[in-house]
């Protein structure tokens, strides 16, 4: 046979066989550049996602705005007043740390149930999976949009201006490809296991409170490299320094990439090996 | 030129009881010892079991059999939504499905919204999504329904917009389940009509039914399954009688009256 290069959908041939591990990694990495290729469609699904969410409210997607404003305020004030810390330096380090991890949080969150949500979608033709990934990033990146404004609003107020904002170009990305990891993962461990979501809903309730978000990691009593070892906070690091001008070591980059890396092995690799099952398991 | 081959094409359903959905018990034969034997006999429903077939340009396939004998499956595996485990498909020329009323249809969204991300997930370009959108509200006949989410619409109306979107285009292979013969009499008229115009220029038509009608009235060739098997595979001249243990005389004469 010559048709030795199994395609996808779009074009006119598809040929599909029982194959190798090998080539089955060389599907999964087609199937997430033609997700990439299609991320308008993803774009648009996610768009939809949120309209529809606030479809028939009056102030609409301003509520994820207002919502977050009011957690910020609370908690900026509260604990700034309960452990006696300079307001300005809290407010603004926590209105950056609560934004983030809202975005994280239910990213993770959401991913446990990416395939499942799309059934009638994967079932009813032939798309590739990670177009449902790019969904999910995509409408937790438009609500974080939202978001952003709570941070400009409490920078105006504090009269900041964020230092280097050129080094969040590569944080960015990395949380982009992160989110993709994660998705991917979470996504087909919930489709399979009904277990995972709320396992995965009770470990990050649980890294909202060990991870430095409230808190400053520079308040431990302890060596605080110890805290490398929490993979959310290089993530939060890479993010939060540039901005409020903090020096940032080698070793937090290093960390944050490596956990990357690890997430992305192992996401490629759950990818490859059961790819073509998620439709079964629908 | 559009064409399917299928090869030694066995499709079965790993079934997941509590024993395996569930992380507990999983942790617990994984710390027994017992994952991989239990990994043997895990249950799997076998849907489709070691199909062979071609077909060509020209082709109008009536897919027949028992509910639950895989015809459904045997369709959404030539559409290429599950891939083989064992065997090979191979699939030329573009393909449209018809394999459930709502189409992928997102309830919550207008109609509109829904022709427009259908169009966008098929890769069709502004001005051919702007003539589907025509044609499907010529179609459907819903008007202003159009602009309202399509979970407010009958199921008649559903129907109406899921075929008119789906058929929309002419496609190089169509696949249908039979669903599209439960609208009024009106609808169905001109959903034969519309067929019979696809089946023409289209090439490949792939119908799953239980009517002896429409099978005689489009079909050259007949598959069917049984139990998974494809038990035979000829004209409808050939498979209808066995099929239905009647004369092929007397099943156009029913149809007649």
């Amino acid at each position: 046979m010559s048709d030795q290069d199994p395609t996808i959908a779009k074009e006119p041939v598809i040929d599909l066989r029982s194959v190798s591990l090998n080539q089955n990694i060389k599907l999964a990495l087609l199937d997430l550049l033609q997700g990439i290729k299609q991320w308008r469609i993803g774009w648009k699904l996610g768009l939809l996602d949120i309209k529809l969410r606030y479809r028939g409210s009056i102030l609409g997607p301003l509520w994820i705005t207002i919502i977050m404003g009011t957690k910020i305020t609370t908690i900026g004030i509260l604990y700034a007043f309960l452990l006696h810390l300079d307001l300005k330096s809290y407010f603004t380090y926590v209105s950056i740390s609560i934004v983030l991890w809202t975005y994280i949080s239910s990213m993770i969150n959401d991913s446990c149930n990416i395939f499942t949500n799309a059934r009638t979608l994967i079932l009813s033709q032939r798309i590739p999976f990670s177009i449902c990934v790019w969904r999910t990033i995509f409408a937790n990146i438009l609500i974080l949009g939202h978001n952003l404004l709570v941070i400009i609003v409490v920078f105006t107020i504090f009269k900041i201006v964020p230092h280097s904002l050129y080094l969040l170009l590569p944080a960015t990305f990395l949380w982009i490809m992160d989110s993709l990891a994660i998705g991917i993962l979470f996504g087909i461990l919930g489709t399979r296991f009904k277990d995972i979501p709320p396992i995965i809903s009770a470990f990050t309730q649980a890294f909202f409170f060990i991870t430095p978000i409230i808190w400053k990691a520079s308040s431990l009593h302890f060596n605080s490299n110890y805290i490398l070892l929490n993979p959310f906070y290089p993530l939060f690091e890479i993010v939060r320094s540039p901005i409020l001008g903090e020096s940032l070591s080698y070793s937090i980059w290093l960390a944050a990439i490596g956990y990357s890396l690890i997430l992305w092995i192992l996401a490629l690799f759950i990818f490859s090996k059961t790819r073509f099952r998620i439709p079964y398991w629908m | 030129m559009p064409s399917i081959s299928v090869k030694n094409l066995s499709i079965s359903f790993p079934l997941y009881h509590e024993n395996t959905r569930n992380l507990r018990k999983m942790t617990h034969l994984f710390v027994s010892g017992r994952l991989k034997k239990d990994e043997h006999k895990k249950i799997l429903v076998q849907s489709l079991r070691d199909i062979n077939f071609t077909l060509n340009q020209g082709d109008r396939v009536g897919l027949v059999g028992q509910n639950g004998a895989g015809k459904t499956t045997l369709l959404r595996t030539m559409a290429g939504i599950y891939e083989p485990i064992v065997g090979h498909i191979r699939i030329e020329g573009n393909i449209s499905t018809l394999l459930d009323p709502t189409v992928g249809m997102n309830f919550e969204l207008t109609g509109r919204e829904n022709i427009r991300l259908k169009c966008s997930i098929n890769g069709y370009s502004k001005k051919q999504t702007k003539e589907i959108e025509e044609s499907v509200a010529e179609f459907s006949e819903l008007g202003n329904y159009l602009d309202l989410p399509v979970r407010t619409y009958s199921s008649g109306m559903q129907l109406r917009l899921g075929f008119g979107l789906t058929t929309a285009i002419d496609p190089q292979i169509l696949m249908m389940d039979e669903w599209f013969l439960t609208g009024d009499a009106g609808f169905i008229l001109k959903a034969t009509k519309r067929i019979e115009q696809i089946a023409q220029n289209s090439q490949i038509l792939v119908i799953s039914t239980h009517s002896a009608e429409i099978i005689a009235k489009w079909c050259n060739r007949v598959l069917w399954l049984d139990q998974g098997y494809l038990k035979m595979d000829g004209t409808p001249q050939e498979v209808l009688p066995i099929y239905l243990n009647k004369p092929y005389d007397e099943i156009i004469e029913n149809l007649k009256e």
